[in-house]
């Protein structure tokens, strides 16, 4: 008798040590496994695509400016927050939300082409019952796209949803095309905060990089308000987020490119008690961000928008200090800056905010939100450009 | 395969706090089981607000919960179902889940320079031998904890959910309120 007790003792001795030995075994394995699968994003030479040179500026090419609105039903009360990118075949999209009134059940997300000159009528493409639909989840309402064009020609689409409160509880969804817009396939849930994946959200467009992937600026605004960048590898599947900064009031981050590694970072400041527009720059291609820097401009709490010329220069697109007043600005060295025109200048109670910019060989075009019923469409050229900054000297 | 990990995570919490109500908990085993039915098919069947079910609400307002959270309330409801007695909620994995909680959550809502939550993407070695030395503790203190997590850790691995975080396997804020309350109900 004592003998079976002695043995089932050591019996269950032996079993306990050899499921603590398999669970370490399992435990070991998979710490393993989890390193061997993840992939690394930082390769030595992962650089920013500057963007091209633009053509000289020859007194050959005649200087133009044009600007006009996308048409858009008349049953759209309310229109914001454009994004635009330009596809293969020279032709622009553009994408931006509109309905009733911003946050509106009604409010969709919204399409048009221009080509050869004219804006196609616009057609919606997602809406909160689709977005639902696609995430099998309650959707309150959706807004902000951000359009980007991949290397591959791959157009991504990211749109805020929210669940549940107001847009600091916004989510994001990506959703992609392999025919220029044509179609869009289902939307998916990026997942980006630990606490019920809310307060990310995107506005400012994202930047390419040297390895087909690319960097969406995003910003945190749940009780404290924070900009990050997410990275995507060329495949266009989400990689990793990186904080730049966590001084409780920059959001709407805006990168512009200088060099292949370095890029400054330009912010909406979100404290009205301090209107100084701030950057931040990175030498390292995004790894590591510097101090914030104060430039010479001020920003009152209004979305901007900026680009690399190609050639040196900087182009921002910003309120001057409040939305009736539109501006085109350019800087060398990325802080200190000249305001060369303004686009709208209202003395009565505009609105021209949330402008976005895209530069292709000589042509810059612009998109912006007019009076929140419009969304309105400049395009000019550099020597437009140049003879106003001429005439601003 | 995310999604009904998701839907069925939401149902599991919903028989957790239905099997937790004292009336509800003195009835026979087949009362029990009629009642997760009749839970079951009305948070399936039956739109609560514009046209949305409770499961497709609970996944906009919570988002996707984790795979620990998705295994307590497995043991909850059986534990209850079959009024079976073992301890589900250990000091040690509270205490973990609660520090570790605490930091991630600050961090994500920017009252740190970092962020805790972004090394979860890309689990670096000091993170991964950081859960190896917590999982031997909590075999030492609860072997039930420890074998929670691994599984989670096995779920993250396989990517069974939509986030591609580790953080997101292994806990989230419900989990984290519930360990806290279950913790504090213990200290006093």
């Amino acid at each position: 008798m004592r003998i079976k007790n002695i043995m089932r003792y050591q019996t269950t001795r032996y079993l306990a040590r050899l499921s603590f030995l398999s669970f370490i075994i399992l435990l070991v394995l998979f710490v393993y496994l989890s390193l061997y699968k993840a992939p690394t994003i930082f390769t030595k030479n992962l650089n920013f695509v500057t963007s091209q040179k633009l053509a000289s500026d020859s007194n050959m090419i005649k200087p133009f400016f044009e600007s006009s609105f996308i048409p858009q039903p008349n049953c759209l009360l309310a229109a914001h927050s454009a994004t635009l990118d330009l596809l293969p075949n020279g032709s622009l999209i553009a994408l931006w939300f509109a309905g009733s009134h911003e946050g509106k059940p009604d409010v969709q997300i919204w399409q048009s082409y221009f080509e050869s000159g004219i804006w196609s009528k616009a057609h919606p493409i997602v809406s909160r019952i689709s977005l639902a639909q696609d995430m099998l989840m309650y959707i309150k309402k959706v807004g902000n796209p951000v359009i980007y064009r991949a290397v591959d020609n791959t157009l991504h689409l990211f749109v805020l949803s929210v669940s549940i409160g107001g847009w600091s509880g916004s989510s994001l969804n990506h959703l992609i095309s392999l025919d220029n817009g044509v179609s869009w396939s289902k939307a998916k849930k990026i997942v980006l905060s630990p606490i019920f994946n809310i307060s990310t959200l995107v506005r400012t467009s994202a930047i390419t990089l040297s390895n087909g992937g690319f960097y969406l600026p995003v910003y945190h605004e749940a009780i404290r308000y924070y900009p990050e960048i997410l990275y995507f590898d060329a495949s266009g599947k989400f990689i990793k987020q990186l904080r730049i900064n966590s001084y409780n009031r920059m959001i709407q981050p805006a990168i512009a490119i200088d060099s292949p590694t370095t890029a400054f970072a330009y912010f909406r400041n979100h404290i009205n008690s301090d209107v100084t527009l701030y950057t931040q720059a990175t030498h390292d291609t995004g790894k590591t961000w510097g101090k914030l820097v104060a430039t010479n401009l001020y920003n009152k709490d209004s979305s901007i928008a900026v680009a690399s010329l190609g050639d040196g220069r900087i182009l921002m697109i910003r309120n001057i200090v409040n939305r009736n007043r539109l501006a085109i600005s350019i800087t060398r060295n990325g802080y200190y800056w000249k305001d060369i025109v303004y686009l709208e200048d209202s003395a009565l109670d505009g609105e021209f905010s949330y402008p976005v910019i895209k530069v292709h060989n000589d042509i810059v075009d612009i998109l912006y939100t007019w009076q929140r019923k419009y969304i309105k469409h400049v395009r000019f050229n550099t020597r437009w450009l140049n003879t106003k900054e001429s005439e601003a000297l | 395969m995310t999604y009904y990990i998701a839907m069925v995570t939401n149902i599991l919490v919903l028989l957790c706090i239905l099997l937790n109500i004292p009336r509800i908990k003195k009835q026979s085993i087949l009362n029990k089981i009629m009642y997760i039915i009749f839970v079951i098919a009305f948070s399936v069947l039956v739109p609560i607000h514009m046209g949305y079910n409770i499961l497709w609400m609970m996944r906009g307002t919570t988002s996707d919960l984790s795979i620990t959270t998705f295994l307590l309330a497995l043991l909850i409801v059986v534990k209850n179902l079959f009024n079976l007695d073992f301890k589900i909620f250990s000091k040690a994995f509270a205490i973990i889940v609660i520090s570790v909680g605490t930091v991630l959550y600050l961090s994500a809502l920017g009252f740190t320079s970092f962020s805790i939550y972004d090394v979860g993407f890309i689990p670096n070695i000091y993170l991964l031998l950081g859960f190896l030395v917590v999982e031997i503790i909590l075999w030492r203190c609860s072997k039930l904890s420890a074998c929670l997590w691994l599984v989670a850790f096995i779920a993250y691995y396989f990517r069974l959910q939509t986030s591609i975080n580790l953080w997101d396997y292994l806990m989230d804020p419900l989990l984290f309120f519930v360990l806290l309350v279950v913790f504090l109900k213990k200290i006093f």
